[in-house]
């Protein structure tokens, strides 16, 4: 009977024992995989205000130059780390008489470093570069038109420039 | 010899009870259905505009069962990221009280799931189809292009 006690007693405290390191907690799991794309946006607000040359003040001055600043331009973009973005111009044709400069803003930073003042050309040109993950919109677009020799007049004459947003080489 | 005959069959009584009260029978169990995936940025927002910082899941996108319950327990949650990024804060709340003889609270506001176990909601007995929703903050333009994965480890414990 001392023995059968005893025994008892012993497997009762092992059962304690195991009961609490075993009996007490569980874990079960979830996935969350969160995808983000690659994102490239870019927009114009509007068409440049017609640009008029006008005669010169004096007689044997080329026209002055005419400008235009009134649209802006804004653009979203991610791109993986390591990796940077472009805005790149180009015209369908070239003008007669009057070569087209442009300046874009761009703020720095990821939004991208201004080259300046560039002059429009049929091949793309870099305006901005170095634009990395950002968003940004009211960046000035000031044309300038520059008469580099006098022509025949023409009227309502519309060239397109295309405006790119494409990856910078690495 | 009767003796011994009789220490071996309460041993194995006694075996008998353990398996079933101590521990296997009631070992208290969790299980999670369910997943979340998101694409962010399609269709992409317009040009200079950011991202939306926030998106949520499903309200029930995952469903939590507690079964062979033996009284109270409490619920922690925690996240072990595979790819993840800094700007990202994944947060979750109990949706709904699911059903069963048990009772349940806690938990119906969002928190934030990080890297350590935190206290998620508690109850008492047996609950079945507990929903879980999702929702991801830190979201922006500055997140680069990629897919990020973490596993939420949702841990229930007698108390």
């Amino acid at each position: 009977m001392k023995v059968l006690a005893k025994t008892l007693l012993a497997v009762g405290m092992i059962v304690g024992l195991m009961s609490v390191a075993t009996a007490t907690t569980d874990t079960a799991t979830s996935t969350v995989t969160i995808t983000f794309s690659e994102i490239s946006e870019l927009a114009v607000s509007a068409n440049p205000a017609t640009l008029t040359i006008v005669a010169p003040a004096a007689a044997g001055d080329l026209p002055a130059d005419q400008t235009d600043a009134s649209t802006t331009m804004a653009w979203t973009s991610n791109v993986a780390a390591g990796q940077t973005r472009k805005i790149t111009g180009s015209i369908a044709s070239l003008f007669s008489g009057i070569d087209l400069y442009v300046t874009v803003t761009a703020g720095g930073g990821s939004n991208g470093t201004s080259a300046g003042e560039l002059k429009l050309i049929v091949a793309d040109t870099d305006f901005v570069t170095g634009i990395g993950n950002c968003n940004t919109s009211g960046q000035t677009i000031t044309f300038r038109a520059n008469v580099t020799s006098m022509v025949a007049p023409y009227t309502n004459t519309q060239k397109v420039v295309t405006w790119t947003l494409t990856e910078d080489a690495v | 010899m009767r003796k011994k005959k009789a220490v071996t069959n309460t041993l194995l009584a006694v075996s008998a009870v353990f398996l079933c009260s101590g521990g296997l029978c009631w070992a208290i169990s969790i299980t999670a259905t369910g997943s979340w995936s998101e694409t962010i940025g399609s269709p992409p927002p317009a040009a200079g505009s950011d991202l939306p910082n926030t998106c949520e899941s499903a309200s029930n996108a995952i469903s939590i069962n507690i079964t062979t319950t033996s009284g109270n327990w409490g619920l922690t949650v925690k996240k072990i990221d595979s790819k993840w990024h800094a700007n990202l804060h994944l947060w979750v709340k109990r949706t709904s009280d699911g059903s069963g003889s048990g009772s349940i609270s806690g938990g119906s506001s969002y928190q934030e799931a990080t890297d350590i176990d935190n206290a998620f909601f508690n109850g008492n007995g047996d609950r079945n189809n507990v929903t879980i929703q999702l929702q991801l903050t830190g979201v922006s333009i500055q997140v680069p292009p990629d897919t990020y994965t973490t596993t939420v480890y949702y841990t229930v414990s007698d108390s």
